[in-house]
């Protein structure tokens, strides 16, 4: 009788451990850290705004994902269409060509991007400013024959520059330049913009899990299939590739970044790139790479690229007003600016010396 | 009258050393089967090389440590881009682009990064894997 309840014991320990080991199998080959869950679609990369799009999307079948990539990707290309400032069609290159002359009537997204821009034009004291594009066209970077401009070749284009002489007529829909020879370029923030739209689509779509990046613009649709947070590297302004500056943890919200390294061309051993103060017409010194966090896509680009022209110190203080919305900046030695939340509510992790 | 009570620990003592046993055992199987695992994930660290020219996959490579370096070509749409290999990386090392940002890339291999040619459309995107990697870059 005893021998048996021994034998008994024995069974059922033995049995309890085959348990644990079958569960740390079980477990280990369910992957570890951010491992990709089982049935993760990822689109083929698509090419939009003379970038990359790609669509992560979990939780759904391959079929399914497969329509909803491409009903994102088309509303990504109509609103191209109406932006672009190299389509001639576009409702920009309408704008520009009746720069002095008359109104331009222009669709519902444009209209909301001009009006969006102006806002945040006053808010930044002009560092954000959609009517620097006769600068970025002086310096080749639309034609890509990069040149350095001449201090007097500036002198005549910087009066072109100016938001205030953009006029909205929001009832009539119609924008306007004040002067012959102002253009805007909205390539700044149609990215974002379109990326917030692409993940509305998503959710309107019934997707519950997935992830936009739209040439840097990275848009999240809920969390992960797994329950974990999205984790979205932060490319470090200067190193190759494979390097990260930083690891940041989102759900349900939209990450833009900008810097000195993303277009740029350098010369004599300086380094050009494609966004100028519009106060000067040259380069912004200090921050070479910013990431913002928040609710809105559009307002994460605009914030991202104003950094960029503000700097650390008078860009965290915008930042301040910016309720929703977290920020880093990355300067050129180095040294890394970030609101709080970055750390607290993103899990913001900077693993080691930046640069 | 200390028979009894010798006899009675020496029971208990061995249903006890018999318990310990099958306890050590366990433990040992469960030790070795970490390890089996762990060193199974090791081996295929492997991620998995997605190549595409304009959107269209063209080739796929599965990477690992100890890869003998190989290099391989494909045709963008501006001519040729040829890329390496070696030791569960991977990066540009020829393009007919025009300012090869591509090749300033470097090496990239873990999943969520990708090299791009955006003027030869030709993208290298590092995916799967069970390393643990980040699911997108914002750049």
């Amino acid at each position: 009788m005893k021998y048996i309840k021994d034998l008994l014991k024995i069974a059922l320990i033995t049995l309890l451990a085959a348990g644990s080991v079958v569960g740390v199998v079980f477990l280990s080959s369910r992957g570890r850290g951010s491992g990709e869950p089982k049935g993760t679609y990822h689109s083929p990369t698509r090419y939009a705004m003379d970038t990359t799009l790609d669509i992560t999307i979990q939780g759904e079948s391959t079929s399914k994902a497969e329509e909803d990539t491409n009903a994102a990707c088309a509303l990504a290309k109509q609103i191209e269409a109406k932006t672009s400032r190299f389509d001639p069609d576009s409702d920009t290159s309408k704008i520009n060509a009746a720069a002095g002359a008359a109104p331009v009537n222009v669709g519902k997204d444009t209209l909301y991007l001009v009006q969006k821009a102006l806002e945040f034009s006053g808010l930044t004291g002009g560092a954000f400013d959609i009517t620097v594009a006769p600068v970025a066209e002086l310096w080749g970077f639309y034609d890509q024959e990069y040149r350095v401009a001449s201090d007097e070749e500036l002198a005549a284009v910087l009066p072109l520059v100016g938001y205030r002489d953009v006029s909205v007529d929001a009832a009539n829909g119609t924008v306007m330049l004040a002067r012959t020879g102002m253009q805007i370029d909205l390539g700044g923030i149609a990215k974002g913009y379109a990326v917030q739209r692409m993940c509305d689509l998503l959710r309107e779509r019934g997707v519950e899990h997935a992830l936009v990046n739209f040439g840097g613009a990275v848009g999240a649709v809920g969390r992960r299939s797994d329950g974990k947070k999205w984790v979205i590297g932060i490319k470090d302004p200067r190193r190759s590739g494979g390097e990260l500056a930083g690891e940041l943890e989102i759900e349900d919200c939209y990450v833009s970044s900008s810097g000195d390294y993303e277009r740029y061309f350098i010369e004599e051993g300086k380094r050009y790139f494609h966004i100028f103060d519009p106060a000067t017409g040259r380069n912004p010194a200090g921050v070479i790479g910013t990431t913002v966090v928040g609710p809105d896509s559009t307002v994460a680009d605009i914030l991202s690229t104003a950094l960029v022209v503000m700097g650390a110190e008078r860009g965290m203080n915008l930042m301040n007003s910016q309720e929703g919305f977290d920020a880093l900046t990355i300067d050129g030695t180095g040294k890394t600016f970030s609101t709080p939340n970055m750390e607290k509510k993103y899990d913001l992790n900077i693993p080691g010396d930046v640069l | 009258m200390h028979k009894p009570t010798r006899a009675a620990g020496r029971s208990t003592w061995k249903t006890r050393s018999g318990d310990v046993i099958v306890v050590l055992l366990v433990l040992a199987a469960a030790a070795a089967s970490i390890l089996l695992v762990s060193r199974a994930n090791a081996g295929e660290k492997g991620s998995i090389a997605v190549v595409e020219v304009g959107g269209r996959e063209v080739r796929r490579f599965t990477l690992g440590p100890g890869q003998a370096s190989r290099r391989f070509t494909v045709e963008g749409t501006q001519g040729t881009s040829t890329f390496e290999i070696k030791d569960g990386r991977v990066r540009m090392v020829e393009s007919a682009c025009r300012d090869k940002v591509c090749i300033g890339m470097g090496w990239v291999d873990t999943a969520g990064r990708a090299i791009v040619c955006l003027p030869n459309r030709v993208t290298i995107r590092i995916t799967g894997g069970r390393e643990p990697g980040v699911d997108t870059v914002s750049e």
